[in-house]
């Protein structure tokens, strides 16, 4: 019966994406960019006049990152982003608040695994190394602040199934704490500087540059930390228990 | 025939909303749930797709753009980490339920939880 | 400056991981300045370009005639709680930054803004509807809100494929009319999953009656508001409800569903709970009538809904089921609010009713009205049954079968912890706003002004757009 219904419910929902929605979006790859905001964001020409941008050569425009992902993620649709770390914020109490609550306090043990403890050791600076320079080139390359403080959280994990003493310490709630008023803070010096919250108050450079988008690679680095530290307590948490 | 990706994404979705519906464990239901936020996602960023179009990088290999819309991908990035997230809370939800309960099916729940009412 | 009211809660948050019970003391004082700001220095229409970029392509934030009353009453209400409730170690931090996203939905101009939002108070309502150990409800609440977030992130997408853009007002400028309806299928079922309008609303009575101060009323409450707020931004003024033949139906059957359940309910929480969903559901039905009157009535509905609920739930949290004998005060609060649910006259609730009534029978539809009173009848018959046992419960009653085994289920070490005992913050607050009823019931006017002015400005396009457009295309 909860089989016939199940295949009831999916199959309305999918006549009305098939039937209804279906026609009235564009056929895949058949995109007008032009009547899109898209095309004046990847164009940074949102204030100013079309110049078509070049790699390496322009200079000192509204944006200045190469990703035009993440001069979307960060810099257009900031405010977006501070809602999205807000929602992980949220996310890793609640983890934290629930686990602390379970009744069983049975903390997970690993076995001790001699190659994949002598391995970490090898790996790990890698690893961080890695996370790191993810989310410092997240405004030239695929990558930012998410991915690189995932990448960073992935190491913590590697030591925690490695070595059964390791425990993430209260420094992961500090600079959690201290990444996420960061990023805040930046936006309300955008309000000081500039009078308008989360603007971007240093200049651009040339499309590029490793120094170059402004604010962006700052705020990048303060979400890849918020996030590693957030991840880090999340698994923590729940191994804890 | 262009439209394939569309219609694989919404066949994932109807699985997905086909599990939410039939499953009876929830952690089944957890997992559709995700898997319809992920049908979702690859929707979004099909819709972004210019033919020809190039990754939405400035880079050595393009300089100058020809691109696939970034905004609907940058919109997925967001999506995604809140998923991220939900799919982390539902998981502790269950791991309370199941100490609670000792189960996570619907009819042995109501069970227990009529023997302790 | 209008970001501040998102901003400092926010910073506050962050502020106030590393000590625990840092954030309850936070709130109230958040609440109160961003209730300073509203009041003195910020006044409607007026928009911030979030970072400076044009509102096409941006973010904009949009303080104008409707959501600043809204702000107000969310505002106050957070205030009320932070004060009332009992807030348990971290639970501070997330109602802080809950703070942050029912001011930012009210804010925003955008509607992937609006969707980041939603999640953010969804994320928290998973959390603290947990609360008391419920998680059953909890991981109900997360499967429903999470089909809803879903189709609420598809609208906005599908939004942005047809116009090109994500701001509210140049969407509803650009969007091909024949497509909104199909578009706005995916927005209402978010808003019946959120509103709790009953098919899709299944999750609300397991989560309302876990007897815990927080979760009925920051859900019940001020996220309800916050969403009856987004639902008349999109439906009622940015674009046209879909069906609302059909929305409205729905809304009443949940309307007498809610209503039958609610009667048959052996425990007060779950009556409550049912009696909540009927509250909003009526709401939902006056509003996709889109015709002034109504809409104004129905927020005047909402107002003595959401303040009479907000009394009944946490005189519930800390009394239980065990009579008003020995908390006399309590007792008139809330006698108070359940007559004011149902709507006796000199109450805030016989206008509400009357204002509803009147405007129904002046576009001469009858089945609302009648469904109205019927449910007034029925809701009369079980909120006059609780009083009258909470009042005449004997003492020595008080330990009978029934309750023993309530806190049993509750949990053992709670049992001492909850003895007749409501805070003083709680008593306050419930006798401030048992006060509150009697008083609009006395002088309808101070709300329904206020009503009136939001209902002319919903249900107007012209000013909204302006007001982003700044005149010209």
């Amino acid at each position: 019966m909860r089989r016939v219904w199940a295949i009831l419910v999916a199959g309305v929902f999918l006549y009305f994406l098939v039937g209804q929605f279906l026609p009235i979006i564009p056929t895949f790859g058949n995109v007008d960019l032009f009547a899109r905001v898209a095309f004046d964001i990847i164009n940074k020409s949102t204030t100013t006049n079309y110049n078509a941008v070049e790699f390496k050569k322009s200079k000192d425009l509204e944006d200045g990152s190469a990703n035009v992902v993440t001069s979307i993620v960060v810099n257009y649709r900031s405010f977006d982003t501070l809602g999205e770390v807000s929602v992980l914020f949220c996310a890793a109490i609640g983890v934290g608040i629930l686990a602390s609550m379970l009744k069983s306090k049975k903390r997970i043990e690993f076995e001790e695994h001699k190659v994949l403890r002598i391995s970490t050791g090898i790996v790990l600076p890698l690893i961080l190394l890695f996370g790191a320079y993810i989310f410092i080139h997240g405004h030239l390359s695929p990558g930012g602040g998410f991915p690189g403080g995932t990448t960073i959280a992935l190491g913590v994990l590697l030591l925690m199934l490695s070595n059964n003493e390791f425990k993430v310490t209260n420094v992961a709630k500090y600079v959690e704490q201290s990444a996420g008023a960061g990023y805040v803070v930046i936006g309300l010096m955008g309000m000081a500087i500039g009078g308008v919250f989360l603007m971007n108050f240093l200049p651009t450079g040339v499309v590029g540059n490793l120094f170059s988008a402004g604010v962006v690679p700052i705020v990048y680095t303060f979400i890849g930390f918020k996030v590693g530290a957030e991840l880090s307590n999340v698994i923590s948490d729940l191994r804890e228990g | 025939m262009s439209n394939i990706i569309y219609y694989v994404s919404f066949i994932i979705l109807g699985i997905g909303i086909y599990g939410i519906v039939s499953q009876k464990n929830l952690f089944k239901q957890l997992i559709s749930l995700s898997i319809i936020d992920t049908a979702v996602n690859i929707f979004i960023v099909a819709l972004g797709y210019v033919e020809w179009g190039e990754a939405p990088i400035y880079s050595t290999i393009t300089p100058v753009a020809n691109f696939v819309d970034p905004l609907p991908q940058a919109l997925v990035l967001t999506a995604i980490v809140i998923g991220v997230g939900i799919l982390a809370l539902g998981s502790v939800l269950l791991v309370h339920i199941n100490e609670k309960y000792g189960s996570l099916d619907p009819d042995e729940i109501r069970d227990t939880r009529e023997v302790v009412e | 400056m209008i970001a501040l009211l998102i901003a400092v809660p926010l910073v506050f948050a962050f502020a106030s991981i590393p000590h625990e019970r840092l954030g309850r003391y936070f709130l109230p004082f958040v609440a109160m300045f961003n209730l300073v700001c509203l009041f003195f220095f910020m006044h409607p229409e007026q928009i911030l370009e979030v970072g400076k970029w044009p509102a096409a392509y941006g973010i904009a934030l949009v303080l104008d005639n409707v959501s600043y009353p809204f702000l107000i009453f969310v505002n106050f209400l957070i205030l009320m709680m932070s004060l009332s409730a009992t807030l348990e170690n971290r639970y501070g931090t997330l109602l802080l930054v809950l703070t942050a996203a029912v001011n930012g939905i009210m804010l925003t101009g955008d509607f992937f803004n609006s969707f980041v939002f939603l999640e953010i108070i969804s994320v928290i309502a998973y959390i603290v509807a947990a609360h008391k150990d419920n998680a059953l409800g909890a991981f109900k609440y997360l499967i429903f809100g999470g089909i809803g977030g879903t189709m609420y992130l598809l609208g906005a997408v599908s939004v942005y494929v047809k116009s090109g853009t994500l701001n509210m007002a140049y969407a509803s400028f650009i969007t091909d009319p024949m497509v909104v309806p199909t578009i706005c299928i995916f927005f209402l079922i978010t808003f019946l999953v959120e509103l709790k309008v009953l098919p899709l609303g299944l999750w609300a009575p397991d989560v309302y009656s876990n007897g815990s101060s927080v979760t009925p009323i920051a859900l019940g409450s001020i996220v309800t508001v916050s969403l009856v707020y987004l639902f008349s931004r999109i439906f009622l003024n940015i674009f046209d409800l879909p069906n609302p033949q059909l929305v409205g139906i729905l809304a009443m059957v949940s309307i007498i569903f809610s209503e039958l359940g609610a009667l048959k309910q052996k425990g007060l929480g779950r009556a409550l709970s049912f009696a909540t969903i009927s509250g909003v559901s009526t709401v939902v039905a006056a509003l996709s009538m889109r015709e002034s009157e109504i809409t104004s009535a129905a927020y005047f509905y909402l107002f003595n809904d959401v303040v009479s609920k907000f009394i009944l739930f946490t005189l519930f949290a800390y009394l239980g089921e065990r009579g008003f004998k020995s908390n006399k005060t309590a007792g008139i609060a809330f006698t108070f609010a359940s007559l004011s649910v149902v709507g006796f006259p000199m109450f805030a609730g016989f206008w509400a009713k009357y204002y509803l009534l009147k405007a129904l029978f002046q576009v001469n539809s009858y089945a609302l009205p009648a469904i109205i009173l019927i449910a007034a009848v029925i809701e009369a018959g079980y909120l006059i049954k609780w009083n009258v046992e909470l009042w005449y419960k004997e003492e020595d009653r008080e330990k009978d079968r029934e309750d023993v085994e309530a806190e049993k289920a509750e949990g053992v070490e709670e049992v001492e912890e909850v003895e007749d005992f409501v805070p003083f913050g709680a008593q306050v607050v419930t006798l401030l706003l048992a006060l509150t009823l009697v008083v609009v019931g006395f002088m309808p006017g101070l709300i329904h002004d206020q009503t009136m002015s939001i209902a002319n400005h919903v249900l107007d396009f012209r000013p909204y757009l302006d007001l982003i457009l700044k005149g010209g295309m």
